[in-house]
């Protein structure tokens, strides 16, 4: 009997430093020193003390610009936020960008469709859109069937995606989250019936797609700085200031890594230390 | 309390996941488990809206005579046969299985397949020499795609070794990891703003606090 | 010649289609060279000790099988060969496991003579990745608890063999990956903190960005795209889908090369 407990004790994992969890204490202190970051310019910005600003970003811009379009013309505005569920931060960020775009299509009175793969984010923008008409003032202009959610299914999502292109045919499609192999079918799709695209996604695979059929792409963490651009609040600006910060820790430690690599190439320390 | 209880779920939840990941006790206790559970649940429950939302919009499109509403009828009957058909037979019955097969993967194949036509079309619009950085894009997209390919080794022998061992392997390999660090510190601090309560946009808010 | 700029598209794909179709029946014939990267995954897997227990993971659906299942076909035949005992499944990619089925009994029982559940054994498709793969760490067949006919799992003997996930038990994975969940969770989860050698199968989109997990040695090999595939199949000596559809692959590439070309020139010769 003691000898099944202690080959037991021997087979778990041991704690690291007692507490964590064994290759999990960097990962921890990354997402203590960014949360300090942000914290630190978050209170910055609530105390109305200077925050930097973030560079212009074409793509973003062109949003007010595209639902203009639409407006002009009087054909709907189209939002594709990607095919996975809400747990994953591409789907996240591109609420942030469905809850401005919905506020703009409600205060222009422009038709806004938004087109989801994931039951969950299907509820989750049925009711962001839903409240930003409510907010704007416009409750009755709000129509739930504009809200669809397709197929969970990638490939027969992306066929009734090309449908409502074909029949709705709007003036602007905004493609924000995390896309893969449907993000050309719809880049090009969009392309063809002439629409102004503006696609966003961080899936690197998929970047080139939409740098090659879109009129504007946003690359990589562009995304992730959408809501608080958009939003332009000094408190959102200061959390992507606080992601810039972390990456100049990481600048750093790849300009260490570098060196020891070129210097002491059988070295694993730098490997080791941060595999902890 | 509409938005507060949200946001509080939302905290809670998060600090449970990340007690579970780093911390020791979260993990031999387990505590992460019966979130992913209700995650799965609730993803179920969503996906019961999702369908009464197909069935409205469908069931409207059939009543109006809108263009093309006998297509809205054959996705409900394939909606709603193939649900029944599975809960009858689970999926490895015979007939849900031959469907699943011979109807639905071929479909699946044939609308990946369009990709190759359009990256087609997509290339001969999109690579022209417009300035020096399209022109640069351009060369990287004509090497990359004969080097890929054996007619690349049939013009130059050492074409297919440029490619990867180059191109692929130095050149894009570092563009590629500055782009992913970029997107994963961004990930990270987009799921921060959420846990701190200071991005409201997914519980319908203005976005800040 | 301003009219190079805009041929209508249907025109791109009628001829495009009409080449592919013409390459078929009248095939190029052009050799395949081996990479370095391929040649160090064959030889990976092939110099695995004998009686080695390595598991094979599908993790695609019917989307990516056209380049995917020649690298499983090719991988079966390669462990099969060698003798090694076969775990096959995923978790979160239902479709996988049932789009491989008829391979895997056509070349490991019919082929080889493998016997289910003493030489080789299909767990199916479970769901969620993460609670999947931290529960087969400690219990394996905890973590199964069926196979892909619905049977416990426990009652074959080559679950004895593996009876958690560990470099002590599993010589190797083979992930054939074309999304999330992929290899890179694989990776996250299983072989970083096990050290068991984690070979991938690649759909040609996400090579690319796989390529610093190779570069870094994350990743113990690399099976790249459908070309990569086809030098596979050689190194085997197996004729398969991906060998065959290499000539279609260098006439599209020409011909892509060929639209470029001539948009180019309607381009730079447009009037201003």
């Amino acid at each position: 009997m003691l000898m099944l407990l202690a080959q037991e004790a021997a087979e778990q994992p041991k704690p690291y430093l007692g507490v964590f969890s064994q290759g999990s204490l960097v990962d921890f202190l990354v997402v203590v020193i960014l949360g300090i970051f942000i914290w630190v310019l978050v209170s910055r910005a609530r105390t109305g003390r200077k925050i930097p600003e973030i560079k212009k970003i074409a793509g973003l811009e062109a949003i007010d610009e595209a639902i203009g379009r639409a407006t002009e013309m009087g054909r709907p505005v189209t939002f594709v936020p990607g095919i996975m569920g809400v747990d994953d931060p591409m789907t996240l960020a591109a609420f942030g960008v469905v809850s401005h775009v919905s506020r703009q299509c409600a205060r222009y009175d422009t038709r806004f469709l938004a087109l989801e793969c994931d039951p969950l984010a299907y509820a989750v923008i049925e009711e962001i859109t839903r409240q930003a008409y409510l907010e704007e003032g416009r409750p009755d202009a709000f129509n739930p069937d504009d809200i669809r959610f397709l197929s969970g299914e990638q490939f027969a999502y992306t066929g009734a995606v090309i449908d409502i292109f074909e029949h709705e045919r709007p003036a602007a499609n905004i493609m924000f989250g995390h896309f893969y192999a449907e993000a050309m079918i719809l880049a090009e799709t969009g392309s063809f019936q002439g629409m102004i695209q503006i696609g966003g996604t961080a899936e690197t695979a998929q970047l080139p797609f939409f740098v090659a059929a879109c009129d504007f792409a946003l690359i990589g963490e562009e995304i992730y700085a959408a809501s608080a651009y958009l939003s332009k609040e000094p408190v959102l600006y200061g959390t992507v200031v606080g992601q810039d910060w972390m990456k100049a820790i990481i600048w750093v430690l790849i300009l260490a890594g570098s060196i020891v690599a070129t210097v002491a190439p059988k070295s694993t320390f730098l490997a080791d230390l941060l595999a902890k | 309390m509409r938005k507060e209880g949200p946001m509080i779920l939302t905290v809670l939840s998060a600090l449970v996941v990340l007690f579970n990941n780093y911390f020791f006790l979260g993990q031999k206790w387990g505590l992460a488990d019966p979130l992913n559970n209700w995650f799965q649940l609730s993803w179920g429950i969503a996906l019961a809206l999702g369908f009464i939302n197909l069935t409205s919009i469908h069931w409207k499109y059939v009543q109006r005579r809108r263009e093309g509403w006998f297509y809205s009828i054959v996705i409900m009957v394939c909606m709603y046969g193939y649900l029944i058909l599975g809960l009858e037979q689970t999926h490895n019955g015979p007939q849900f299985d031959w469907i699943y097969q011979n109807i639905f993967t071929p479909l699946m194949s044939t609308i990946f397949a369009l990709v190759a036509f359009f990256i087609t079309s997509a290339a001969y619009r999109a690579f022209r020499v417009r300035t020096k950085e399209a022109t640069v894009l351009l060369l990287c997209a004509l090497f990359v795609m004969l080097g890929r390919a054996p007619i690349g080794d049939a013009i130059w022998g050492g074409w297919s070794k440029f490619v990867s061992n180059w191109l692929m392997g130095v050149v894009n390999m570092a563009g590629y990891r500055g782009i992913q660090l970029g997107a994963a510190i961004g990930g990270f601090a987009t799921a921060l703003r959420i846990m701190l309560g200071l991005e409201r946009a997914h519980i319908g808010g203005t976005g800040t606090q | 010649m301003e009219r190079l700029m805009k041929i209508d598209r249907r025109i791109l794909y009628l001829v495009a289609v009409v080449v592919l179709v013409l390459v078929l029946f009248f095939p190029l014939g052009l050799p395949v060279k081996v990479s370095d990267l391929t040649q160090k995954t064959y030889n990976g897997i092939q110099n695995l000790p004998d009686g080695s227990l390595v598991i094979i993971s599908p993790m695609y659906d019917a989307g990516s099988q056209g380049e995917l299942m020649p690298m499983f076909v090719a991988m079966l035949y390669q462990c099969a060969e060698r003798h090694y005992k076969i775990v096959i499944g995923n978790a979160q990619w239902a479709m996988g496991p049932q789009l491989c089925h008829p391979y895997v009994e056509k070349i490991l029982k019919e082929q080889y003579g493998y016997q289910y559940g003493v030489d080789y054994i299909e767990f199916g498709s479970k769901p969620q990745f993460t609670v999947w793969a931290n529960s087969a760490l400690s219990d394996f067949p905890g973590a199964c608890l069926t196979d892909y006919n619905n049977q416990p799992i426990n009652q074959f003997p080559i679950i004895k063999s593996i009876p958690k996930i560990s470099k002590e038990y599993v010589a190797a994975t083979l992930v054939l990956d074309c999304g999330t969940p992929g290899a890179r969770d694989w990776l996250a989860y299983v072989n970083q903190g096990t050290g068991i050698p984690l070979y991938v199968g690649e759909i040609q989109m996400s090579v690319p960005e796989m390529m610093p997990y190779v570069a870094s040695g994350q990743y113990a090999g690399m099976i790249a795209g459908s070309r990569g595939a086809a030098e596979y199949e050689s190194l085997i000596g197996h004729t398969g889908k991906a060998l065959k559809s290499q000539d279609v692959m260098s006439v599209i590439a020409l011909l892509v090369a060929l639209y470029i070309v001539l948009g180019n020139i309607g381009y730079l010769t447009r009037k201003k």
